[in-house]
C-alpha cells in the first residue's frame, strides 16, 4: 500500500511539473499582447513598449519558462494578478467558498436525484416506468446551463421576483446557480446508477436471491445498491475534483465572483500569472481527488488491495 | 487660521489658471432630466445626506490602487476615494489639491498643496507624497500621454515642481499628468494593500470590496476640504455608496425593477420605454438620455498593397453604408453625420453638410460608379470588429450593405485583447470597426490618426500621410486650435475618404426619483456623492 | 470465409439496430433527430426567407403566421435561422464529436495495445490533459485560436480527447488477454494490423456511444462559447450564437431566445436518447 501512494505521488509530481510546463508553453504562444492590454487603450508604441518591459515579457521564452519554474516551484511565489495587483492566492482563498458551495451543493442535490431516479428505473427496466425516468433525466442534461439560468432569472426574479437575480449575499442568492449547477449532473448519475444496478441485476447471487424468496425491495437495496455503487464513486471522484473549478457560465450569468469567473476574465485579459496558478491549482487538486478515490476503491475491492500488498512477482504472475 | 489662507489663495489660484484655446464656456456641471422640485427637501437644502445609493457598473475595476489600469469601470469608482492635484473640466484644468499653479518659466510650474489635506487616515499630504505618487504610475508603467512630463520634485513641505520637456501648448496636453495621478500619502500607501484596501484624500472611504461583486464606500467624516472651498463635485450628498458589478445587461433592468439599485447605464434600448412614463417600471424611476462621448468609426486599412489603399474602393464603400439603418440595428445609438462626436464643444455642426461628406450621404448609384472606377474584383474583405452585441450587428449590416453593391466582406470578431494586438498588423484585416474617444475632438481624433502613436511611422487606419500629420498638429495646438484649422483637416479626410464614422452611441441612465440632479466628471462618469437627492 | 465474416457483421449490425428500435426513447429519439436532419439539411426549400434576409420595417415581430418564431432586432425571420442554423451546429457538433473521439480513439489503442513505458507515458499526458475542466480547456483553446467554425471545433474537440482515450486503452486491456490476439500473432500478423484490423472493430463500441454523447454535449458547449463571445463568426445562424445574442433581449423579446434553446433542447434530447439505447443496445452485459 505505501509503495502505491508513494508511487502515485512521485506520478502527482510528474504531472504538476508537466501541468506547469505546457500551461505556460500554451500560454506563450497564445495571441493577443498582455502588454497592450495593461497598457491600456491609450498607449503609445513606447508605453507597451515600456509595459512589456516591467511584465518581463521581453525576456526570450526560456528565461521566462526558468523564472516561472524558479518562482513557483523553489521560492513557494505563486505570482501577483497583473490586473488585480494582488497575490493570486489571496483573491483564490477569497473567491474558493463561493466556488465550493455552489459546486458541493450542486453535487449532493444532482448525486442524490441521480440516484433515486437510477434506482427507481433500473428494475422497471424497458417498461415506461423507466423510460420516463430516464427522460426526465435527459431532458436536464439537453439544454445550455446559461439558458436554463436565463429562464430561471425571467421566472423567479422578473416575473415572481421571490429570488435575487445576481451576486452574493444569504442562501438565497445561490438557491438559482446552484439548482443550475447540478442540472447537467443528475442525468450522467441517474444514467450510471441505473446502467451498474442492470449490470448486477444479472449476476448469479441476484438470481440467488431471488430464488431464496427475498423481498424485492431487499434484492434492491441489501443486494444491488452496495455492489452498484462502485462505479459511483468514481463518478464522485471526477466530480468532486471539478468542483474547485467552479462553473464559469453560470458564475457569469449570476455575477457571482467565483474562481470561474477570475480564471475566465483572466483568461480574457492574458492574467497570466492567474491563469497559470489556477490551472495548477486545479490539476493538484484533481490529482488528489484521484489518488483518494482510487484509494478508496483499493480498500473497498480486496481484489485491488491484493496487487499492492503481496510481493511484486505475485502481480506479475496474475 | 486655515480657513482664511485657503480663500486667499483661491482668489489668487482662479486668476493664474490656464484657459486653453477653444473651450465653450459652459459651467452646467449638473445634468437635470427633470425639474428640481424646490418646494421638497433636498440634500442641497439640508445638512443631512441621503442614506444609500447603489450604482451597477458591467465590469469589475479589478485594481482598486492609485495605479490601477485605466479600464472604464475604475473611472466610474476611482475618483471618489482618490484625488488628483486638478480636475479636467471643459478642456480646463480646476485645482482641487492646490489653487493653481505658477510659471516659473515655460518649462518649469509650481504647484503649491494646501497644507491641511489629509487622507482617509489622518496622514497629512505633502509634497513628497506627490513626488512619491507619481514615482509609483510612472514605475508601474501606467504613466501614459506623459510626453511633456520630465520630472517633479518637491521644492519645499507643501509645493512641488514640474519640469515639462516643451513649452505647454496643446490643448488638454497636461490632462494626464496634472488630472489623471492619484495622489496618495506614503505612509497609507506602505501601511495597506490599495489595490483591494485604498486610502486617499476623497469625500469618500472604501470599506468593503468583494472583487468582481461590489465596492461599498462611506462618506468621509474627515474630509479635509472645508465645506466653503469644496469642490462641487467633490461633495459627498450620500452617506452610503455601493457599485454593484453585474455583466448580464438584462440582471440590470431586474435589478432596477426589483429596487436592488437606483442607477444604471447599461438597460438596453428596448427596456427604457418600461422605465419612461406609461412603462411597466415607470413608478419611481426617470430616464436621462444625452450624447454619448465616443464614436464607431470604419477605418479601411491604407497600408501599401491592400485592395482598400484604393481610394475609389473606399468611396464605394462609404457611399454605400447607410448610417441610419446600422445605427436602427446596434441599438441605443445615432447615426453619425461627421467624423467626430457631437458630444465635444469643439465639434463642428457644419461639417455635416461639407461637400463630398461620405458620411451623411447614402448613394448606391455614387458607389457603383466608384466601384467600377476602382481595381476591386470581388476579393473577400476582411472586417475586424469587437465581440459586443452592438458591433456585431452593425458590422452584420455593413456587411449586407456592401454585398448589395458587390463587396464581399466576412466578418472577424474578435475580443479585447485580441483586437487590439491583430489591428496593429495590416496584414489581419481590410476593414476595421472600433469606437474612439477623447477629451475632446481633437484629443479623439489624436489616436486615430497621429501616426506616431503606434511606432512604425503608421497610425491605426496604417496611413502614412504627412500633410495629414502635420494639419492634426496644428490642430492640436492652443492656437491652432480653431475651427478653420479643424474643417481643413475634416475636408482633407473626405477628399481622400480615410474614415467613416458609422454612429455615436447615446448614453442613457435610468436612475431613481429619489434623484433631484445628475453630476457628472467630465460630462461622462457620475459622481453619485455630488449629486442631490430628495429626503422627503 | 470472408463472406461469412461479412454476413456476421451485417446481421450484428441489424441486430443492433433492431435492439435499438426496440427501446421506447431510442425510437423517439431516432425520429426526432432524423426530422431535425432533414428540415435542417433541405433548410433552403423549407425556409419561408433566407437566415440573413434583413427587413428594417419589421423588427422584433413576434411569432406570427408570417414569422412563425417571431423576427430579431435586425427583422431577420427567426424560423429560417433556426433551420440554417442547425446545419452549423449539427455540424459543430458532430465534427467536434468525431475529432475528438478519433483522436481519443488513435491515441487510446495506441496506449493500450504497446503497453509498458508507452502506454504509462501516455496515460500520464492524458492526466495532464484532464486535470483542467474540459469547458475551461475548451475556453482556453477557443480564445487562443480565435472565433470561427473550424477553431471551435478544435477547441470543442480537445476536451473530449482523454475520455476517448481511457475508454478505448480500458477496452483494450480487457481484449488484450484474449485468445484471438495470441492466434493473430501465432500467424506472424504485424502490430498494426492486429491492432486496427482485429482489436479495434471489438473495442469500438463505447468508442460510438461516447461519440453520439458527444454530439449533444458539443452542442449545449458551443452554445455556452457563444455566451462568452466565443464560437463562431456573425451572421452565421448557428444556434448558440442566437441564443447568445437574444440574450439582451430575454425580457421584452423572450421568444428570441425560447425558441433556439427549445430546438437545442430536443435536438441534444434526441441524440442522448439514440446514444444511451445505443448504449444498451451494444453492451453484452445488458443483452437478454
Amino acid at each position: 500500500m505505501a509503495r502505491y501512494i508513494v508511487n502515485r505521488l512521485f506520478w502527482m509530481i510528474v504531472i504538476l511539473l508537466g501541468t506547469a510546463f505546457a500551461i505556460f508553453t500554451i500560454l506563450y504562444f497564445t495571441p493577443g499582447d498582455p502588454a497592450v492590454v495593461f497598457a491600456g487603450g491609450s498607449a503609445t508604441a513606447a508605453d507597451v513598449e515600456n509595459m512589456r518591459h516591467i511584465l518581463g515579457l521581453d525576456k526570450s521564452y526560456l528565461q521566462q519558462l526558468g523564472e516561472f519554474f524558479y518562482n513557483t516551484f523553489i521560492k513557494w511565489d505563486l505570482g501577483t494578478s497583473w490586473a488585480y495587483n494582488k497575490p493570486v492566492v489571496e483573491e483564490l482563498v477569497v473567491r474558493l467558498p463561493r466556488t465550493i458551495i455552489i459546486g458541493l451543493a450542486a453535487m449532493v442535490l444532482n448525486l442524490s436525484s441521480g440516484l433515486l431516479m437510477g434506482i427507481f428505473a433500473a428494475p422497471h427496466e424497458g417498461k415506461w416506468q423507466d423510460s420516463l425516468t430516464m427522460g426526465i433525466a435527459m431532458v436536464f442534461i439537453s439544454a445550455p446551463d446559461f439558458w436554463v439560468a436565463l429562464m430561471m432569472i425571467l421566472l423567479f426574479s422578473a416575473k415572481l421576483n421571490i429570488l435575487p437575480a445576481y451576486g452574493i449575499g444569504g442562501p438565497r442568492y445561490y438557491v438559482m446557480p446552484i439548482l443550475c449547477a447540478a442540472l447537467a449532473g443528475i442525468a450522467v448519475n441517474a444514467r450510471q446508477t441505473r446502467a451498474s444496478m442492470l449490470g448486477v441485476f444479472r449476476e448469479d447471487y441476484i438470481t440467488t436471491a431471488r430464488a431464496k424468496g427475498q423481498v424485492e425491495k431487499k434484492v434492491v437495496y441489501g443486494h444491488m445498491l452496495p455492489n452498484a455503487l462502485m462505479p459511483i464513486i468514481t463518478s464522485i471522484g471526477n466530480g468532486f475534483s471539478k468542483i474547485v473549478a467552479g462553473t464559469p457560465v453560470i458564475e457569469s450569468v449570476f455575477s457571482i465572483p467565483g474562481v470561474g469567473l477570475y480564471l475566465l476574465t483572466s483568461i480574457n485579459s492574458r492574467d497570466y500569472p492567474v491563469v497559470r496558478i489556477c490551472v495548477l491549482f486545479f490539476a493538484v487538486f484533481t490529482a488528489i481527488s484521484m489518488l483518494l478515490v482510487d484509494l478508496t476503491y483499493a480498500f473497498v475491492d480486496p481484489r485491488i488491495k491484493a496487487q499492492y500488498s503481496g510481493s511484486r512477482k505475485k502481480v506479475g504472475k496474475k | 487660521m486655515k480657513r482664511k489662507i485657503g480663500l486667499k489663495k483661491v482668489s489668487r489660484g482662479v486668476s493664474i489658471v490656464l484657459t486653453a484655446g477653444l473651450v465653450a464656456g459652459s459651467l452646467s456641471f449638473a445634468a437635470l432630466a427633470a425639474e428640481i422640485d424646490t418646494s421638497r427637501t433636498s440634500t442641497a437644502n439640508s445638512d443631512e445626506r441621503y442614506e444609500k445609493v447603489t450604482v451597477a457598473i458591467p465590469s469589475d475595476p479589478v485594481d482598486l490602487g492609485p495605479t490601477g489600469y485605466g479600464d472604464n469601470s475604475a473611472q466610474y469608482t476611482s475618483k471618489n476615494y482618490f484625488e488628483s492635484l486638478f480636475d479636467f473640466r471643459d478642456n480646463d484644468y480646476v485645482p482641487i489639491m492646490t489653487t493653481g499653479y505658477t510659471e516659473v518659466d515655460e518649462l518649469t510650474w509650481d504647484v503649491e498643496l494646501y497644507d491641511y489635506i489629509t487622507d482617509s487616515d489622518g496622514n497629512n499630504i505633502t509634497a513628497s507624497d506627490v513626488v512619491f505618487s507619481y514615482q509609483l504610475l510612472i514605475d508601474a508603467g501606467k504613466a501614459m500621454k506623459f510626453d511633456t512630463f520630465e520630472s517633479v520634485e518637491a521644492v519645499d513641505d507643501y509645493t512641488v515642481r514640474f519640469h515639462w520637456t516643451k513649452a505647454i501648448d496643446s490643448v488638454g496636453e497636461l490632462e494626464w499628468p496634472l488630472c489623471r495621478v492619484h495622489i496618495v500619502s506614503e505612509q497609507a500607501y506602505n501601511d495597506h494593500a490599495m489595490a483591494s484596501d485604498p486610502v486617499g484624500t476623497g469625500p469618500y472611504v472604501v470599506t468593503e470590496y468583494v472583487a468582481g461583486a461590489k465596492i461599498v464606500m462611506e462618506a468621509n467624516d474627515n474630509y479635509w476640504q472645508t465645506d466653503e472651498l469644496c469642490d462641487v463635485e467633490h461633495l459627498a450628498n450620500v452617506q452610503t455608496l455601493e457599485y454593484d458589478i453585474i455583466s448580464e445587461t438584462s440582471q440590470h433592468v431586474i435589478a432596477l425593477s426589483t429596487d436592488q439599485i437606483q442607477y444604471t447605464e447599461q438597460v438596453p434600448s428596448e427596456n427604457l420605454a418600461d422605465f419612461e412614463e406609461g412603462g411597466q417600471y415607470a413608478d419611481g424611476h426617470l430616464v436621462y438620455e444625452t450624447q454619448g462621448s465616443t464614436v464607431e468609426v470604419l477605418f479601411p486599412n491604407c497600408y501599401d498593397g491592400k485592395i482598400t489603399a484604393d481610394v475609389n474602393l473606399r468611396m464605394a464603400i462609404f457611399y454605400a453604408i447607410d448610417n441610419e439603418a446600422v445605427a436602427m440595428v446596434a441599438g441605443t445609438y445615432d447615426a453619425a453625420k461627421a467624423f467626430g462626436t457631437p458630444f465635444f464643444s469643439d465639434y463642428n455642426e457644419e461639417w455635416e453638410s461639407a461637400e463630398g461628406n461620405y458620411m451623411a450621404v447614402y448613394d448606391l448609384d455614387k458607389a457603383k460608379e466608384y466601384l467600377d472606377q476602382s481595381s476591386y474584383n470581388g476579393e473577400e474583405l476582411v472586417l475586424l470588429c469587437p465581440t459586443d452585441e452592438a458591433s456585431k450587428s452593425a458590422c452584420t449590416m455593413i456587411q449586407t450593405m456592401l454585398l448589395q453593391v458587390g463587396i464581399n466582406v466576412t466578418i472577424n470578431s474578435e475580443d479585447g485583447t485580441l483586437l487590439e494586438t491583430d489591428m496593429l498588423d495590416p496584414a489581419n484585416w481590410d476593414l476595421l470597426y472600433k469606437d474612439i474617444g477623447g477629451g475632446s475632438q481633437v484629443g479623439e481624433w489624436n489616436r486615430p490618426m497621429n501616426n506616431e502613436e503606434f511606432g512604425d511611422g503608421y497610425n491605426m487606419a496604417k496611413i502614412s500621410d504627412d500633410t495629414l500629420q502635420s494639419y492634426l498638429l496644428e490642430c492640436a495646438t492652443v492656437e491652432g486650435h480653431t475651427e478653420e484649422n479643424m474643417t481643413m483637416l475634416h475636408d482633407y479626410i473626405l477628399e481622400n475618404a480615410y474614415y467613416y464614422a458609422v454612429c455615436t452611441p447615446r448614453m442613457t441612465a435610468v436612475y431613481s426619483d429619489d434623484f433631484a440632479s445628475l453630476v457628472y466628471r467630465e460630462s461622462e462618469f457620475l459622481r453619485p456623492g455630488s449629486c442631490d437627492y430628495y429626503l422627503d | 470465409m470472408k463472406k461469412e465474416k461479412k454476413e456476421k457483421k451485417v446481421s450484428l449490425f441489424a441486430e443492433t439496430l433492431a435492439r435499438i428500435w426496440e427501446n421506447g426513447g431510442a425510437r423517439v429519439g431516432t425520429v426526432l433527430f432524423l426530422l431535425i436532419v432533414i428540415v435542417c439539411v433541405f433548410a433552403p426549400i423549407v425556409a419561408p426567407y433566407g437566415p440573413n434576409d434583413m427587413d428594417l420595417t419589421a423588427m422584433y415581430k413576434g411569432p406570427s403566421l408570417k414569422h412563425l418564431f417571431g423576427t430579431d432586432g435586425m427583422g431577420r425571420d427567426q424560423l429560417s435561422r433556426i433551420l440554417y442554423g442547425g446545419r452549423y451546429s449539427l455540424a459543430l457538433g458532430l465534427c467536434a464529436a468525431i475529432v475528438g473521439s478519433g483522436v481519443g480513439a488513435f491515441i487510446g489503442s495506441f496506449a493500450g495495445y504497446f503497453g509498458g513505458k508507452t502506454e504509462t507515458l501516455i496515460m500520464r499526458l492524458m492526466d495532464i490533459w484532464s486535470s483542467l475542466p474540459s469547458m475551461l480547456l475548451c475556453i482556453l483553446i477557443s480564445a487562443t485560436l480565435g472565433a470561427g467554425f473550424t477553431n471551435t471545433v478544435i477547441a470543442l474537440a480537445v476536451g473530449n480527447v482523454p475520455t476517448g482515450v481511457r475508454l478505448i486503452r480500458g477496452q483494450i486491456l480487457s481484449e488484450r488477454s484474449k485468445e484471438y490476439l495470441e492466434a493473430a500473432e501465432s500467424i506472424n500478423c504485424s502490430k498494426s494490423t492486429i491492432m486496427f484490423k482485429h482489436m479495434l472493430p471489438n473495442v469500438i463500441s463505447p468508442i460510438i456511444v461516447d461519440m453520439t454523447m458527444g454530439i449533444g454535449m458539443n452542442i449545449t458547449m458551443a452554445a455556452a462559447l457563444s455566451y462568452i463571445g466565443l464560437g463562431v463568426q456573425p451572421p452565421t445562424p448557428e444556434w448558440g450564437a442566437m441564443l447568445a445574442d437574444a440574450r439582451t433581449h430575454i425580457l421584452n423579446y423572450p421568444y428570441l431566445i425560447m425558441f433556439p434553446g427549445i430546438i437545442i433542447a430536443l435536438t441534444v434530447l434526441s441524440i442522448n436518447l439514440i446514444g444511451d439505447g445505443l448504449r444498451d443496445a451494444m453492451d453484452p452485459k445488458l443483452r437478454k
